[in-house]
């Protein structure tokens, strides 16, 4: 009787293992489908990004020739007042 | 299972053998077979923690790689395109003034904004956040 009851708690964590096992295929299954739909977007974003970042560069490049740009630039914080050259700015910004 | 029902049953199927030592050698077969199911039960227990174990991390992984995918496009959305719309609006207001920046904004494939434009258009739509789910 008692290696009934064995048996029957070993079946009955099994069955309970079982079910937490299906619950995690699950749940891995359908979080690596919502990834799988975000990488694209995922790409697009630090292309984006990327080209922002060159965009900026040049500007910043392109403020070393025409500091009358700083003031748009230090008014979006891409680039600091210190760093600003010297001479005063059009708009006091 | 009822032990002495089995021995019985065994006993009358099984004519010209001693049914003392035939009750014996079914009890006795009785135990191996349900030690073997324990045995095989506990294997499988085993196993079944090591499976589950491993889903365990990896359902954590896969989740926090989704949770920062999420995150990531979210902050772009609301936080820096805005800002790098901001700034090509800002640039195409200035090139209107300062035609030598033309060069660069068309590089990118900005057009200068027309001089009686308001608000010029942002240069590309953003991402949309509904093709998340396949």
């Amino acid at each position: 009787m008692r290696n009934n009851a064995f048996t029957a708690v070993l079946v009955g964590v099994l069955v309970v293992a079982a079910f937490a096992a299906a619950l995690l295929v699950a749940r891995v299954f359908f979080a690596t489908r919502q990834l799988r739909g975000l990488q694209p977007m995922l790409v697009e974003v630090n292309n984006r990004l990327n080209s922002a970042q060159a965009l900026l560069n040049e500007t910043l490049e392109y403020s070393k020739r025409n500091p009358a740009i700083d003031s748009l630039l230090v008014s979006l914080n891409f680039k600091t007042n210190s760093a600003a050259p010297a001479s005063p700015k059009p708009d006091g910004r | 299972m009822n032990e002495t029902e089995n021995a019985g049953v065994a006993a009358r199927t099984m004519p010209g053998v001693e049914e003392p030592a035939s009750r014996q050698a079914l009890l006795e077969e009785l135990r191996r077979l349900r030690s073997l199911l324990n045995t095989t039960l506990l294997a499988m227990l085993l196993l079944s923690a090591a499976v589950n174990a491993f889903l365990f991390y990896q359902d954590r992984t896969v989740q926090t790689e989704l949770n920062e995918a999420r995150r990531m496009v979210q902050e772009f959305q609301t936080v820096k395109w805005p800002l790098v719309n901001k700034l090509v609006t800002n640039l195409q207001s200035f090139a209107q003034v300062h035609s030598d920046l033309n060069p660069i904004l068309e590089r990118y494939g900005i057009k200068p904004a027309a001089p009686d434009q308001a608000s010029p258009p942002a240069p590309a739509p953003l991402p949309s956040a509904g093709r998340t789910g396949k």
